[in-house]
């Protein structure tokens, strides 16, 4: 994986688990990849389109929320590290996300 | 857009498809109601907000539109983008309703989509969509 690829993944872990740890008010150090976010932190659609809201904002995007529900209802993210790498998809494929192989 | 506020009964003579119900927490939308850079302009259209932000308490407004849109995204039981979904604040909360865009339209032919939207209980709105048989 090329270095840049690397800093932005890492860039995008940490600004997910920033957004989890302050949404659910709780430390950064305790989320983990496994934690699962509708049972474990409470949360619901309304705080994964939050997420998405600041993602758009961050990186330009113009993804369609229709997009993306198409592609959560072929692989729905459970864990923090499941919208760790939706995020990533998001940023690196855009609408094309539905068009990705799942 | 279309409007529509109205409400599916038992005796309706159009045909019931489906319904979709969500309830959310006011208080989820307090610090969207207040920070401009909270707003989410693909949940909400800014004439959606300027709607919400002209009534007592504005997070009621945003809290109600959301409500509506994710009991039609539960009703359809497939994915739509939520702006062409608006929600039309009534006298009252019961009073509201909702406009749909001519691409929502196109999107799902030959359904009918109604709302009942619940005053606050506790902090927390609802709202219920139906779609009928629009044939």
């Amino acid at each position: 994986m090329p270095d840049s690829d690397k800093q932005q993944e890492a860039e995008i872990r940490a600004l997910v688990y920033d957004f989890f740890a302050e949404e659910c008010d709780i430390e950064s150090s305790k989320l983990t990849d496994a934690t699962n976010i509708i049972e474990e932190l409470e949360g619901d659609s309304l705080m994964l389109l939050s997420l998405l809201e600041i993602v758009r904002k961050k990186y330009g995007l113009k993804i369609e929320l229709k997009t993306l529900g198409k592609h959560l209802m072929r692989k729905p993210a459970a864990t923090i590290g499941q919208v760790v790498d939706l995020t990533l998809k998001i940023v690196r494929h855009g609408d094309d996300i539905v068009n990705l192989d799942v | 857009m279309a409007t529509t506020s109205l409400t599916w009964t038992s005796d309706s003579c159009r045909r019931l498809l489906s319904c979709g119900i969500d309830s959310e927490r006011v208080a989820r939308f307090r610090r969207m109601a207040r920070d401009r850079s909270r707003f989410m302009p693909f949940v909400f259209t800014s004439s959606e907000r300027s709607r919400c932000r002209r009534l007592p308490d504005p997070a009621v407004g945003l809290c109600a539109s959301f409500c509506v849109k994710e009991a039609l995204f539960k009703a359809l039981g497939s994915p739509y983008n939520f702006t062409d979904c608006e929600f039309l604040p009534g006298r009252n909360l019961g009073k509201g309703s909702f406009a749909l865009s001519p691409r929502f339209a196109a999107d799902h032919p030959g359904v009918m989509p109604c709302v009942k939207i619940l005053a606050p209980v506790k902090g927390q709105c609802t709202a219920i969509v139906y779609l009928l048989d629009a044939a």
